[in-house]
């Protein structure tokens, strides 16, 4: 059964069909990059998923359970957690207690105490251990990017929706990156839907690629097929080709 | 966070301590200025539950208090209970009231939550004056022994009972969870904080302990009547008080309602001053919000980081 299965789904904003019956499934384990142009409704689908925002019509089975439409604290408790594509951290807290907080009702912990000892040793897993007493607010922006990936495995969620994640890195900073999600992948084994821009991340850490256009899977594949496909190629990655 | 010895409590409490001893030991005069005080105090830290702790601006705070006051007001001259049934009524439709209002007006996010407060605040004053029950003019009078000392340790009882909340209440999950709310309500739900369920809690705790309050002052001054139950500036002044002292922490309340109290009531009432304590709080409040957004407490965390413990 795969983890997460989503059918159909479509979401709204006033006028503008931010998705149009997108379907696709994540398997138990499975990495699946989810790319396509700006406005194209990666955000949105991961948002859906996650239950931030309600869907117009569709649904999202998490493990043959219909999660579509509940809060989204409930479905985190589930073992379901996205980041922000632009961080928002608890910013007059230490990184350490923003890890906690997750750590504390994503687990359902009873106190606070294993709540922070959690924190910490996520904290070391992202390489972050010797943040965590500054203010999450003065972060530089890659930082609080990671602690968006610490927030979300501490809260020991399974299937993890990461968006852009790896945007805006150097070319050394980068490899590192992709080094330490595949080691964490390696160790935690969730499922993870990654939203990104950068093709060399999506292409190492992915065993599929979905492509959005417009609210719509456009394509679905391996990476390799995805950079070979026709209609890829000229929606998504235009005359530059898949260089970088 | 965990297993620290617990300074500031400690300290709190040895201050609650030392103004019972000089409420029991001194004349009338003096306690029931205290009596004042701690009904300030008492109203701050009930605000501070909910604006303090989560940032949500109750203006209308003032509504609980008067549900307080009129559930004493009621008990006592109407059924002729003792005036610790009333509080005991005042406590419990001060929470009730919060759940059912704040399920719904808790939704409403900044500024729009403020007005809700504030607009249920007029309808409260408007409905207190439609019911006989509540008096001619919203007004009821009763009339029973002077006992200052025992209205002292009333609300004394609520004050430590409040502060011991706050206090295990910061330190606990629900006051990491609230933090979070605090400073980003979307992404803590996205964390896994359920922020309606947390809210709630903290505005039932508000309302619970300003109906309290509320109804220790109606028996203080042996009745209640619509226009100052419902009087805004009350509830100006205890969030002046919590700004002042030190949003959510469990010292500043009592820090600020002492201050906001001593100036408003005791130092700045020379008849050449009349209408001054609001200029001098007012500008209080301006100079506190503008450079120290974590009022005094916030400035000795500061400047004294080591004192830390003593005072969070
Ligand atoms: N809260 C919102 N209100 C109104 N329109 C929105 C909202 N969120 C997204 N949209 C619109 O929905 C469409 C899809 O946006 P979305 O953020 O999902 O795209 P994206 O693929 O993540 O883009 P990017 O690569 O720039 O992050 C866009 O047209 C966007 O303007
Ligand atoms: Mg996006």
């Amino acid at each position: 059964m795969p983890a997460v299965e989503v059918s159909n789904l479509s979401k709204s904003f006033g006028g503008v069909q931010a998705l149009r019956g997108v379907s696709l499934s994540l398997g138990e384990s499975e990495v699946l990059g989810l790319i396509g142009p700006n406005g194209s409704g990666k955000s949105t689908l991961l948002n859906v998923i996650a239950g931030v925002q309600k869907p117009t019509s569709g649904t999202v089975k998490l493990g043959g359970r219909a999660i579509s439409g509940m809060r989204p604290d409930a479905i985190v408790k589930l073992g379901v957690a996205k980041t922000y594509q632009i961080p928002k951290p608890f910013a007059s807290m230490s990184v350490r207690e923003n890890v906690a907080v997750a750590a504390l009702y994503g687990r359902r912990l009873r106190s606070v105490g294993p709540a922070l000892e959690e924190a910490d040793r996520t904290l070391a897993i992202v390489g972050m251990g010797d943040r965590s007493d500054l203010a999450a607010g003065s972060l530089t922006a890659q930082e609080k990017k990671r602690l968006e990936l610490a927030k979300a495995i501490a809260t020991g969620a399974k299937v993890l929706l990461l968006d852009e994640v790896f945007a805006g890195l150097s070319s050394e900073e980068l490899r590192d990156s992709i080094a330490l999600f595949r080691k964490m992948h390696e160790e935690l084994r969730f499922s993870a839907l990654v939203v990104e821009h950068v093709m060399r991340a999506v292409l190492n850490v992915s065993e599929g690629v979905v492509v959005l256009e417009e609210g719509r899977v456009i394509a679905a594949g391996s990476p390799d097929q995805i950079v070979h496909d026709e209609r890829v190629v000229q929606a998504y990655l235009g005359s530059k080709g898949v260089g970088t | 966070m965990k297993g620290r010895t617990p300074f500031t409590l400690y300290g709190l409490l040895a201050v609650m301590a030392a103004l019972a001893a000089v409420a029991s030991f001194s004349g009338v005069a003096t306690t029931v200025l205290l009596v004042n005080l701690l009904v300030f105090a008492a109203l701050a830290y009930s605000i501070n539950f909910i604006t303090g702790m989560t940032g949500y601006v109750s203006f209308g705070h003032v509504v609980f208090m008067a549900i307080g006051s009129y559930s004493l007001a009621v008990l006592v001259s109407t059924y002729s209970t003792s005036p610790f049934e009333g509080i005991a009524l005042g406590a419990l439709l001060g929470g009730l009231f919060a759940l059912g209002i704040g399920a719904v007006t808790l939704r409403f996010r900044g500024v729009y939550f403020a007005i809700a407060s504030l607009v249920l605040a007029l309808a409260g004053y408007n409905l207190v004056l439609q019911f006989p029950q509540f008096g001619p003019g919203g007004e009821l009078i009763f009339y029973i022994p002077f006992q200052p000392l025992t209205v002292f340790f009333a609300i004394w009882g609520i004050v430590v009972a409040e502060i011991v909340l706050t206090f295990f209440v910061n330190r606990g999950k629900v006051g990491l969870g609230i933090r979070a709310i605090k400073d980003e309500e979307d992404a803590a739900a996205a964390a896994g904080v359920n922020p309606m369920k947390l809210k709630l809690y903290v505005y039932m705790l508000s309302g619970l302990f300003a109906g309290a309050a509320g109804a220790v002052f109606a028996w203080s001054t042996f009745g209640v009547n619509a226009s100052s139950a419902f009087d805004l500036t009350f509830s100006l002044q205890m969030l002046a008080m919590i700004l002042i002292g030190g949003m959510g922490t469990s010292t500043g309340p009592l820090l600020g309602a002492s201050i906001v109290y001593l100036l408003y009531y005791e130092l700045l009432t020379y008849p050449r001053l009349q209408g001054g304590q609001f200029l001098v709080v007012g500008a209080a409040v301006i100079v506190i919000a503008l450079f120290v957004p974590d009022g005094i407490v916030g400035i000795i965390r500061r400047k004294y980081p080591s004192l830390k413990p003593v005072i969070e």
